[in-house]
């Protein structure tokens, strides 16, 4: 077992989860990266995706969050995302229901505020399914 | 005042305030649910804002949002009510808007809220973007969509400098209007965060700086953005809320003041009855 930290999982709507873990293991922007307590500090760019972390009692929990960014100090980590979700807190009908308006959105010719909107709804639609389909 | 007159605004002014009671109940409903959102975004806002100011502040980073640029045009994002019957809430962010206006040299404006639209076409000033139907209950996408917006603008190289003006909310009773620069992204003027340290050390950029900083800025930004107009949205709910339970007690003095008065001229008129039957009566019996 490694040695716990504490981090902070905070979006604008709330604060996600806050406590010790053991380890986190996020999708940065080029791959997977885990960080325990003593990794090196760093900023970290993540894209949407499946999160997890091993919680103080040895079990993971899964979460999707959009596009954020992680910071890494010894002992401390803040993950700042638009939206992290628990499994139970996704509806797949509303989650298809986006990716098909993004979707349709991308296929026209969208304006630019248009285009970066939607391809970052649909990231996080598709961070959603995927977390719903591997449970 | 003759007693009727007293009688018709006695019973206007008690209509207003019950009114103005009203009023005051939905803002306290709304002022609730506006300050849940803003306690759930405190601690977001001031995390992402002491990240972005000591990573900023630590290291020479280029970054075309972070640069500063020549010129001197100069955009304000402008969050003001959709509706008045706030106390000075309006008055106040268009005080400090119109000053920092008045002083920059090319000026452009974009508003959210239909009164600081009015304001500045009542100023005779051109407005360049309206973001509507954001002020009643903002969401993250609202706040994504006027992101993208700026940036874009900001990348057609339109403005120098673009600053927010909105009302901050420090505690739940104390507010005040507040701007803030958005890009180039600055930390001047930010208080005391960018004193504490984020890092001890050094740190490193994963996967490199360009990326990680293109992903922080536009998540700072819509962070930013939708605090504010969090917290401009509570602020507005506080100041109307206040405002209409002054409104209503001063409405129920002026409605006891009035009683006063028309019970006197009631007494008054009885007083005179009496005294010209008892003098008719008098003059009779002679």
């Amino acid at each position: 077992m490694y040695p716990l930290y504490y981090i902070e999982i905070i979006t604008p709507e709330r604060v996600f989860y806050k406590g010790m873990i053991e380890e986190l293991v996020a999708e940065s922007l080029d791959g997977l990266v885990g960080v325990l307590k003593n990794t090196k500090p760093m900023v970290v760019g993540l894209k949407a995706g499946v999160m997890k972390f091993l919680d103080a009692d040895g079990e993971w929990r899964y979460a999707a969050a959009s596009a954020g960014f992680a910071v890494v100090k010894r002992g401390e980590t803040t993950v700042l995302c638009d939206s992290v979700e628990w499994p139970d807190e996704i509806e797949l009908a509303r989650v298809k229901k986006e990716i098909e308006e993004a979707e349709e959105v991308l296929r026209h010719k969208a304006s630019y505020r248009d285009y970066m909107l939607s391809k970052a709804n649909l990231a996080r639609a598709f961070a959603e399914m995927k977390l719903k389909n591997r449970l | 005042m003759n007693i009727v007159d007293i009688k018709n605004r006695i019973k206007s002014i008690e209509d207003t305030a019950k009114i103005t009671k009203a009023m005051q109940l939905i803002s306290v409903a709304k002022m609730n649910k506006a300050l849940i959102k803003y306690e759930n975004n405190r601690p977001y806002f001031k995390m992402i804002k002491h990240t972005v100011a000591s990573i900023i502040g630590r290291r020479q980073i280029s970054h075309p949002y972070i640069d500063k640029r020549e010129g001197e045009r100069t955009a304000f994002i402008v969050i003001a009510s959709d509706k008045g019957m706030a106390g000075d809430f309006n008055a106040q962010i268009f005080n400090l808007a119109y000053s920092h206006i008045q002083r920059a040299k090319e000026v452009y404006v974009f508003t959210i809220g239909m009164m600081a639209r009015d304001f500045f076409v009542s100023k005779g000033i051109n407005i360049d973007i309206e973001f509507l139907h954001t002020t009643q209950n903002p969401t993250m996408s609202d706040a994504a969509k006027i992101t993208y917006d700026i940036l874009e603008l900001y990348e057609k190289n339109l403005f120098d400098k673009i600053y927010v003006v909105y009302t901050e909310k420090t505690s739940v009773v104390k507010q005040y209007p507040n701007i803030m620069q958005l890009l180039p992204i600055s930390i001047n003027g930010d208080d005391d965060i960018a004193q504490k340290e984020l890092f001890d050390g050094g740190f490193d950029f994963e996967p490199d700086e360009k990326s990680v900083l293109d992903v922080l800025i536009t998540e700072y930004l819509t962070g930013v953005l939708y605090s504010t107009l969090i917290q401009s949205v509570a602020a507005e709910h506080f100041k109307r809320m206040t405002t209409m339970r002054q409104a209503t007690e001063n409405a129920l003095e002026m409605v006891a003041d009035l009683k006063v008065k028309y019970n006197r001229a009631r007494q008054e008129n009885i007083t005179t009855g009496i005294l010209e039957i008892i003098n008719g009566a008098f003059f009779s019996a002679n």
